[in-house]
């Protein structure tokens, strides 16, 4: 094989990429009115293959994206919806005893709704730890242990889960080491009165839209792997480690702020994230290469969730983006 | 960058060239400035080249960074580099490629300055060819030189003056100062000093004087009670002793020419003083001029005293001009020397303590900012009293005693009078009824009339002992006794 024939395939790649996340941002912008970012966001989690956390107030359509989103991906969707009795079995499933019909007994597994390719994990901080980390931890290994045997989980997995900051009574904050699994944490914000127009106009219809499905569980899979593939140059893979670095108060990186509110800064896998979503970003804007402004697109989503601040900072009332557009402004890039 | 050290050089040595070594403070100034300017161009510079120092990757980063590549090139330069081989690295490189291609040089790094640099440059060339052209700074090393240079004309003046001085000590003494500042490679310490000096002398010559214009004022007050010298005394009194001279001359012509005995007499003797004092040659003139058959007038003693009143009025002219001519050299010379800086505030201060001392002739005091012009010293008011008349000589330094108040003090009519009562006769009288009361002087006001008539004779008293007589008023009345038995037992 050529060059140039490496070079048009590779051209070709980016191209199908660009096009295929198009038509699924478009047809998800038929549904969810704004929330332009965060549906990228979204995408950009699974095509990294990774999870997002979703917080939000209710009912500003967080069910609502990712059910449009399963919609147009024509990938087997399921929701749990995480109360305080939930148990692991309800989520990863249990073996149950069959009888064949030769009378003869046998235990056999049966998948939980955590057997699909989105599963929407609602109100995930309303369940206790323990059927939080039986979730986490098929986040992780893309598998489930029940009954001595493991069972791996289709690809692409992708849980979307949800979170809603206000009521917190109650509740089961997730831990810090369970947030860091998150690929993403994304805030979804109240529409604008254009947008709560456009809102109204849509869902109060006799027909609600509907969105078709363009996008299949192998296109997912090739573009997962095609944002594997661009490569990152080790000055701007130093920018994303020094971004990390800066979020450490112990380091000698660290920024005036970082030092006076964080009390843990991003876990390397926070590093994972920036590189990962800005090779996403780069291929979205034509890039065969990453760039320090893709990982600068993707440094809010990828470590807010992952800053663990003091006491400071609460009573000061400094959120972790503060900290972290702080630490944008101050690291600079490589020459 | 050059160019901006070209411009603090040039901009450092017109200021230099303006101020001169004659303000070393300013000089200083310009000279730090311009070392500051020079180190922050050489930081600039350093930091320049430390920041180029990246070389292939910092220029491609600076080319991503001016172009807008999104770290295109440095990318595919850390590629090129590392070798690395697959085919999403080839294809960026080939990307990179052609962008770098495309890359113009002149867009990325433009050497063209924006409209705004260009009329800054402009402005500053306006302001850099005004500052070049403009004359120098008023007082600077240019009029200091100029007055430097009026010097010998006006010292020659001087000179000449300082020739008809009669007290040749003083005329040296300034003579010496002259050369000192006549040297065009004296120091500013000697030219300080050779000032110092020669304000020492004028300073003398001017108390010289003063004690001259005393002697005459003395004088005129003595011939004042002597018949036909009226217009003497009068003209004594103004200090014009011009006039005063010529009706010298008046009188001595009236006076007799003396037989040849009496004119050998007359001569003066080998040894004995050339020049008798002034008031003794007076008071022999006026003895003369008192057209009294029995004492012969001298005409020569009259002679005599003319020629000592025209010395007299020589030297105070002499000292009159010498003093302005020397304020005409002293001030360009000083103005000089303060223009060079090295008359510290202390020498200031010390040369300015040493000249104020007040003329006791004129009552002029000169002191840092001026004169300060006394001339009611020397002028005789009618008034009882100095302070009444305008006419009381304080100290030069303002150290004066405080001045009684004028006018009679008030007393408390409580602290006058005192209630006294006339006893009746009758005894009888009701406790209840109203006596004689009167006021009387209380003892108070009575020790307070007292002290005023014992200071009134005290004062009478002072003022005729220090009359121009010099005679007590209890002795005065036998003083004039004995004059006036003498004369009647030489009739």
């Amino acid at each position: 094989m050529s060059a140039a024939t490496s070079t048009a395939q590779v051209e070709r790649q980016i191209e199908q990429f660009r096009k295929s996340f198009a038509i699924v941002r478009e047809e998800v912008s038929r549904v969810i009115v704004g929330n332009e970012d965060n549906i990228v966001g979204i995408m950009t989690c699974l095509l990294a293959r990774g999870h997002v956390l979703l917080e939000g107030i209710p009912g500003i359509g967080k069910t609502k994206l990712v059910q449009t989103l399963a919609d147009v991906l024509h990938l087997r969707f399921s929701r749990i919806q995480f109360t305080p009795d939930l148990m692991p079995g309800d989520i990863i499933g249990s073996a149950v005893v069959r009888e064949n019909e030769a009378g003869r007994k046998s235990m056999e597994f049966q998948r939980g709704p955590i057997f699909a390719n989105l599963v929407l994990a609602d109100e995930v901080n309303r369940a206790t730890p323990k059927t939080q980390s039986a979730l986490l931890e098929a986040m992780q290994e893309n598998s489930v242990s029940a009954g001595g045997q493991t069972h791996p989980l289709e690809q692409p997995f992708f849980v979307l889960a949800t979170m809603n900051p206000l009521e917190m009574e109650g509740t089961y904050p997730l831990p810090e080491a369970q947030l860091d699994r998150f690929f993403f944490k994304l805030r979804l914000g109240f529409p604008s009165a254009e947008g709560l127009h456009e809102i109204i106009d849509r869902t109060t219809r006799q027909h609600n839209p509907v969105v078709d499905r363009v996008l299949g569980q192998g296109d997912v899979l090739e573009m997962r792997e095609t944002a594997r593939s661009v490569p990152v140059a080790r000055p701007v893979q130093q920018y994303a480690i020094d971004l990390t670095l800066a979020t450490h108060p112990e380091s000698d990186r660290a920024t005036e702020m970082t030092r006076r509110f964080v009390r843990f800064g991003s876990s390397p896998r926070g590093t994972q994230a920036l590189i990962l979503g800005a090779k996403v970003n780069a291929l979205l804007n034509d890039r065969v290469h990453v760039s320090c402004e893709d990982i600068r697109a993707v440094t809010l989503n990828a470590l807010r969730h992952r800053i663990l601040l003091n006491f400071d900072a609460e009573a000061e009332r400094v959120d972790a983006d503060a900290i972290l557009n702080d630490i944008l402004h101050r690291v600079a890039e490589p020459r | 960058m050059l160019l901006a050290a070209a411009l603090v050089v040039l901009v450092s040595w017109r200021l230099l060239a303006w101020f001169g070594t004659l303000r070393p403070a300013a000089s200083a100034l310009v000279i730090l400035l311009a070392i500051l300017a020079v180190i922050a161009l050489l930081f600039a510079l350093g930091r320049s080249l430390l920041r180029s120092d990246g070389g292939l990757e910092g220029a491609a980063a600076e080319a991503d960074r001016r172009a807008g590549l999104k770290n295109e090139l440095l990318s595919a330069l850390w590629f090129a580099r590392e070798g690395a081989q697959s085919r999403w690295i080839g294809a960026q490189l080939e990307r990179a490629a052609r962008r770098a291609a495309l890359i113009e040089p002149k867009r990325v790094v433009p050497v063209r300055l924006p409209p705004a640099g260009l009329a800054a440059l402009a402005l500053g060339a306006i302001a850099l060819a005004t500052l070049w052209l403009a004359p120098p700074l008023e007082g600077g090393a240019g009029s200091a030189r100029d007055a430097a240079a009026l010097t010998p004309s006006r010292v020659q003046a001087l000179r000449e003056l300082v020739a008809t001085m009669s007290d040749s000590d003083t005329a040296r003494q300034l003579e010496r100062a002259l050369r000192t500042l006549e040297r065009p490679d004296a120091t500013p310490e000697e030219r300080r000093q050779a000032i110092a000096q020669a304000q020492d002398a004028v300073d003398r010559m001017g108390m010289q004087a003063a004690s001259k214009r005393e002697e005459l004022q003395k004088l005129s007050q003595a011939l004042g009670n002597q018949p036909g010298m009226e217009q003497v005394a009068e003209a004594l009194a103004k200090g014009d002793t011009e006039r005063a001279a010529q009706l010298l001359e008046q009188i001595q012509q009236r006076i007799p020419p003396k037989g040849s005995k009496s004119d050998s007499d007359s001569e003066p003797v080998e040894g004995s003083p050339q020049a008798p004092s002034q008031e003794q040659a007076l008071m022999e003139a006026s003895q003369a001029s008192g057209a009294q058959q029995d004492s012969p007038p001298s005409r020569e003693s009259v002679q005599a005293a003319i020629e000592r009143l025209n010395e007299i009025a020589r030297d105070l002219a002499a000292s009159s001009y010498v003093n302005e001519a020397w304020q005409s050299v002293r001030g360009p010379q000083l103005e000089q020397y303060q223009q060079a800086g090295a008359m510290t505030a202390g020498r200031y201060a010390e040369q300015t303590q040493a000249s104020s001392m007040p003329s006791p002739g004129s009552g002029e005091t000169p002191m840092s900012g001026g004169t300060m012009f006394r001339s009611a010293a020397v002028a005789q008011g009618d008034a009882r009293t100095e302070q009444e008349g305008g006419t009381r000589m304080g100290e030069a330094l303002g150290d004066s005693p405080a001045d009684p108040v004028l006018g009679k003090s008030e007393e408390r009519l409580e602290a006058q009078l005192q209630q006294a009562v006339i006893e009746s006769e009758r005894q009888d009288d009701a406790p209840g009824e109203e006596r004689t009361w009167f006021y009387s002087e209380s003892q108070q006001q009575n020790s307070v009339v007292s002290r005023r008539e014992v200071q009134a004779r005290a004062r009478f008293a002072q003022a005729e002992g220090g009359s121009n007589s010099g005679i007590s008023i209890e002795h005065r009345q036998i003083v004039k006794d004995y004059f006036m038995n003498l004369r009647e037992s030489a009739q």
